[in-house]
C-alpha cells in the first residue's frame, strides 16, 4: 500500500510541478491583473475593483463585435471542417488504388504552420484570384480581401482547409474500428449503402466526432496566426477574432488589466461551450 | 509481483529526476553565464592595451577600451537592417570583444507591439529605436541618462529639446524623417507639367488629371508601358493613413510631439481639409471606381510592386524608400521629386519634416552592456566612419554640426531639406498620438474610404477615442 502511494506521486509530482507552473500560476497571475489597472510595462499594477469588467462590458463596442464574430465564425467553422473531414474520410476509407496517397495530400496542409499558411492563401487571394477575375472578367473573384464578407470567406476556406486534414485522420481511424462484421451482417440483412452508414457507420462515429468537434472548437476560438497574416483583422476591424483584440488591447493600447479581463471572460466562455458539447457527445456515444 | 513493485519506483524515480533536470537549464545556464562573465571582467584589460589606443580614433569619435560585453540592438527599419549589421562588422573590427546583435522587426509588423511583448518575457535589448515621446513614456523605466556623452553638445538645440526629459538628456535623434508626395519627374515631364511649380491644392489636382488623362488616352504607352494609374495608396496600412497621413493634417494643430502628447482631447480643426487629401488620392488611385478595393492595397504592393516599376506616378512616401527603390531600378532615383502634402485652404505646400527616430540605451542593461552600447553610438554618429554610413549608406539626415563634410545622399531628403530651408514644413507630432489611436482612426479611415462610414462620423470616432485612450 505504501510503496503504490510512493509509485503514485513518483508519478503525478512532475506533471503536477509542470502543470502549476505552466497554466495554474499564470492563470492566477492572470485573474490577479485583470482587477489593475497595469499598463504591462511599468512596475505599478494598482487594484482597480471591478472597473476592467465594466468597461469591456459596457464600453468597448470592438470586443462586443470581436466575440460575437468568433463565436459565429467558430460555428460554421466547426460544422464545416467536419462535415469535410467525414466526406473526405469516406471517401479515402474506400478501397480504390491511390488511397493511401489522397489521405496523405489531405493531411498535408496541416502540417504547415499557420503563419505560413496564412501568407500563402494572402498570396493566393489577393494576386491569384485577382489575376484570374481580371483575366476571365470575373469581377467577384477580384479584392477578396477588402471586404468584411469576403475576407470572412477567405478566412473560413483557410481554416477548412488546413484542419479538415486533421479531422479526417481522426474520422479514419475510427471507421476502421468499425467490425466488418456488422456492416457485413447488414447487407446480408438487405440494408442498403445509405442505411448501412446512416445506421451503423453515423453512430459509431460518434467518438470521432466528440474528439472531432473538440477540437475543431477550441483551434478556432485560439485562432490567431492565420487572422493575422491573412487579414490582420481588416478590413477595418471587421474580421478581428477576440484572440486578436485581447492581443491589441495588451500590447498596442497598453490596457493589460483590461485585457487581461477579456481573457478571463474568454476563458468562461470557452469552458462552458466546451465542456457543455463533450458531456453531450459523450452521451450518444456508442459501446460495443 | 514485488519486482514489478520495485521497477515501478525505479521507473518513477527516474523520471523524476530526468524532469527535474530536464527542466532546470536556466538556472544551470545563468550559472555558467554568470562565471564567464566574472571571469572575463577580470580578463580583458589584460589582453587590450591598457591605454587608449590613439590610432583608432575617427573623426569626432574618440577611442576607448570596454569591456566584454554582448547586447542587443533593436531597430525597426528593415530596409536599413544590412546597412546597419554592416557597420555593426565595421565597429566589432575596432572592438572585437563586443557583440551587437542586431534585431529588425517593422515593415508590415508592428515593431513597438514586438518590443513590448519581448520586454514582458524578460528578454529586454539594451540598445533600441524608438519613436517619439510617447515611447519615452511607455518605456520610462529603461531610459538611461546620456547626458555626459559627446554627442550631445553636436545635436541641434531645437531638436536636443526632444530628446530632454526632466533635463536630463535620454535619447539620440537618429535621423530626420521627412516624407511628401514622391513623383515621378519622368512621367510628370512627358506630359508638360514641371513637378517644383506645384505648390497648391488645386494645381496638383489638375496635375493629377493631366496625367491620368494621358494614360487614359495611351500616349504615355510607349515610354511607360506599365502605367495604369497615377497614385498609389497603401491603405491597407493604417501607418501610412494615421502616422503619416494625419500627422500632416494634426502637425498644424500641435507644435511638436509633447504639444499632443498632453493633449486630452483632440480639437480636429483640419479634419475637412484632410479629407480633401483622402479624396484626392483615393480618385486618382487604381480603385477609384471600386474604394474598398485599396483597403487590400499594402505597402509592398504600393511601393516595389507599383511606383518603383512605373506603374503609378506618385505615392504619399519619405526618405525611408531609398534603398528599396535603388534595390528595384537604381536609374530611377534621379527621378524622384516630392510635393507638399496639400491640405486645402490651410497649408497647401508643406512637407512633413521632424526627428523621426530615437536611439535609447536601456537602463536595465548591465554595466558593460551599457557601455557598449553608448560606445557604439558614439562611433556610429561621430567617427567619419559612421558619418560617411549615415550620409551615404543610410541617407540619414542627421540633425548635428558635425556632418559638413558628409552631405546626406538621399534624394528625398534633399528635397524636403529644400522644403525646410524655405520653411515649408509640419512638424511630426505622430509620437504623440495616443497608444492604439492609430488602429482605430485607422480603420475609421479604411471604412471612409469603403463608403461604409462618412466622413463625420469617423472624426467623432476618432476625437472620442483619441479621449478614451488617453
Amino acid at each position: 500500500m505504501k510503496q503504490s502511494k510512493l509509485v503514485f506521486w513518483g508519478f503525478q509530482t512532475p506533471c503536477l510541478i509542470a502543470f502549476s507552473l505552466a497554466i495554474l500560476l499564470p492563470m492566477a497571475m492572470g485573474i490577479y491583473y485583470s482587477f489593475t489597472d497595469w499598463n504591462g510595462i511599468g512596475s505599478s499594477a494598482v487594484p482597480n475593483g471591478l472597473s476592467n469588467y465594466i468597461t469591456i462590458f459596457t464600453n468597448d463596442r470592438q470586443f462586443a463585435y470581436s466575440f460575437r464574430y468568433t463565436l459565429v465564425f467558430s460555428l460554421a467553422a466547426v460544422l464545416l471542417v467536419n462535415l469535410l473531414a467525414l466526406g473526405l474520410a469516406l471517401l479515402v476509407t474506400q478501397k480504390f488504388r491511390g488511397s493511401n496517397a489522397f489521405r496523405s495530400i489531405f493531411f498535408l496542409p496541416n502540417l504547415i504552420g499557420g503563419i505560413l499558411v496564412g501568407f500563402i492563401w494572402q498570396f493566393i487571394f489577393s494576386d491569384v484570384f485577382d489575376g484570374l477575375g481580371t483575366l476571365l472578367k470575373i469581377p467577384w473573384l477580384c479584392n477578396w480581401l477588402s471586404t468584411p464578407q469576403t475576407a470572412t470567406a477567405g478566412l473560413l476556406i483557410v481554416v477548412v482547409w488546413q484542419m479538415s486534414g486533421y479531422m479526417m485522420l481522426i474520422c479514419i481511424a475510427q471507421i476502421q474500428n468499425i467490425p466488418d462484421s456488422l456492416l457485413e451482417a447488414a447487407s446480408i440483412d438487405g440494408a442498403t449503402r445509405f442505411q448501412r452508414f446512416w445506421h451503423i457507420k453515423l453512430p459509431m462515429l460518434t467518438p470521432a466526432f466528440t474528439v472531432g468537434i473538440f477540437l475543431t472548437l477550441a483551434n478556432c476560438f485560439k485562432l490567431y496566426d492565420q487572422n493575422l497574416t491573412l487579414t490582420q483583422g481588416g478590413p477595418y476591424n471587421s474580421s478581428e477574432m477576440l484572440t486578436m483584440n485581447i492581443y491589441n488591447t495588451a500590447f498596442s493600447m497598453n490596457k493589460f488589466g483590461q485585457a487581461q479581463a477579456k481573457g478571463v471572460v474568454y476563458l468562461v466562455v470557452v469552458a462552458v461551450i466546451t465542456l457543455t458539447q463533450l458531456f453531450f457527445f459523450k452521451r450518444r456515444e456508442v459501446e460495443l | 509481483m514485488r519486482y514489478q513493485k520495485q521497477i515501478c519506483m525505479l521507473l518513477a524515480l527516474i523520471f523524476a529526476v530526468a524532469f527535474t533536470f530536464g527542466c532546470s537549464p536556466a538556472p544551470a545556464a545563468d550559472t555558467a553565464a554568470a562565471t564567464a562573465s566574472s571571469g572575463t571582467e577580470t580578463a580583458p584589460v589584460a589582453t587590450a592595451a591598457a591605454t587608449a589606443d590613439e590610432s583608432k580614433n575617427s573623426g569626432d569619435y574618440v577611442y576607448q577600451d570596454l569591456q566584454d560585453a554582448e547586447l542587443t540592438f533593436y531597430q525597426y527599419s528593415v530596409e536599413n537592417a544590412e546597412i546597419i549589421q554592416s557597420a555593426i562588422d565595421q565597429y566589432e573590427t575596432i572592438h572585437p570583444n563586443v557583440k551587437i546583435n542586431l534585431e529588425s522587426v517593422g515593415g508590415g509588423t508592428d515593431w513597438r507591439t514586438s518590443l513590448k511583448a519581448k520586454i514582458s518575457s524578460g528578454d529586454e535589448p539594451t540598445l533600441i529605436a524608438l519613436e517619439g515621446v510617447s515611447d519615452f513614456d511607455t518605456f520610462s523605466d529603461m531610459l538611461e541618462d546620456v547626458s555626459d556623452q559627446p554627442w550631445v553638445s553636436h545635436v541641434y538645440d531645437s531638436v536636443l529639446k526632444e530628446c530632454t526629459i526632466d533635463s536630463k538628456v535620454v535619447a539620440l535623434p537618429a535621423c530626420i524623417v521627412c516624407y511628401g508626395l514622391l513623383y515621378n519627374k519622368g512621367i510628370f515631364t512627358a506630359c508638360g507639367i514641371d513637378g517644383e511649380t506645384l505648390r497648391t491644392y488645386d494645381a496638383i489636382d489638375a496635375a493629377f488629371a493631366t496625367v491620368q488623362e494621358a494614360i487614359d488616352s495611351g500616349k504615355l504607352k510607349d515610354q511607360y508601358p506599365d502605367l495604369e494609374t497615377v497614385v498609389s495608396l497603401p491603405a491597407a496600412e493604417k501607418w501610412v493613413l494615421v502616422l503619416h497621413g494625419a500627422n500632416a493634417a494634426l502637425g498644424l494643430e500641435f507644435s511638436n510631439g509633447f504639444d499632443a502628447y498632453n493633449a486630452k482631447t483632440l480639437d480636429f480643426t483640419t479634419a475637412g481639409a484632410f479629407k480633401d487629401y483622402i479624396d484626392l488620392m483615393v480618385k486618382y488611385s487604381a480603385d477609384a471606381d471600386n474604394p474598398s478595393a485599396l483597403n487590400a492595397v499594402d505597402y509592398d504592393s504600393a511601393m516595389g510592386g507599383s511606383f518603383c516599376i512605373q506603374k503609378t506616378a506618385a505615392i504619399q512616401m519619405g526618405q525611408w524608400v531609398q534603398p528599396i527603390v535603388a534595390g528595384v531600378d537604381e536609374t530611377m532615383l534621379d527621378q524622384i521629386g516630392v510635393l507638399p502634402i496639400p491640405l486645402k485652404g490651410v497649408d497647401e505646400d508643406n512637407v512633413c519634416y521632424g526627428v523621426g527616430e530615437y536611439f535609447v540605451v536601456n537602463r536595465h542593461s548591465t554595466d558593460a552592456q551599457k557601455a557598449a552600447a553608448k560606445d557604439f553610438l558614439n562611433w556610429f554618429y561621430l567617427s567619419n566612419e559612421g558619418k560617411s554610413v549615415q550620409s551615404n549608406d543610410l541617407g540619414f539626415n542627421v540633425p548635428m554640426d558635425c556632418y559638413g563634410d558628409y552631405p546626406v545622399d538621399n534624394v528625398v531628403s534633399q528635397a524636403c531639406n529644400a522644403y525646410a530651408q524655405s520653411g515649408n514644413i509640419t512638424p511630426l507630432v505622430f509620437g504623440g498620438y495616443p497608444d492604439g489611436w492609430q488602429d482605430s482612426f485607422g480603420a475609421g479611415i479604411q471604412s471612409y474610404i469603403a463608403g461604409e462610414k462618412d466622413w463625420d462620423t469617423v472624426i467623432q470616432e476618432a476625437k472620442d477615442s483619441w479621449a478614451q485612450l488617453r
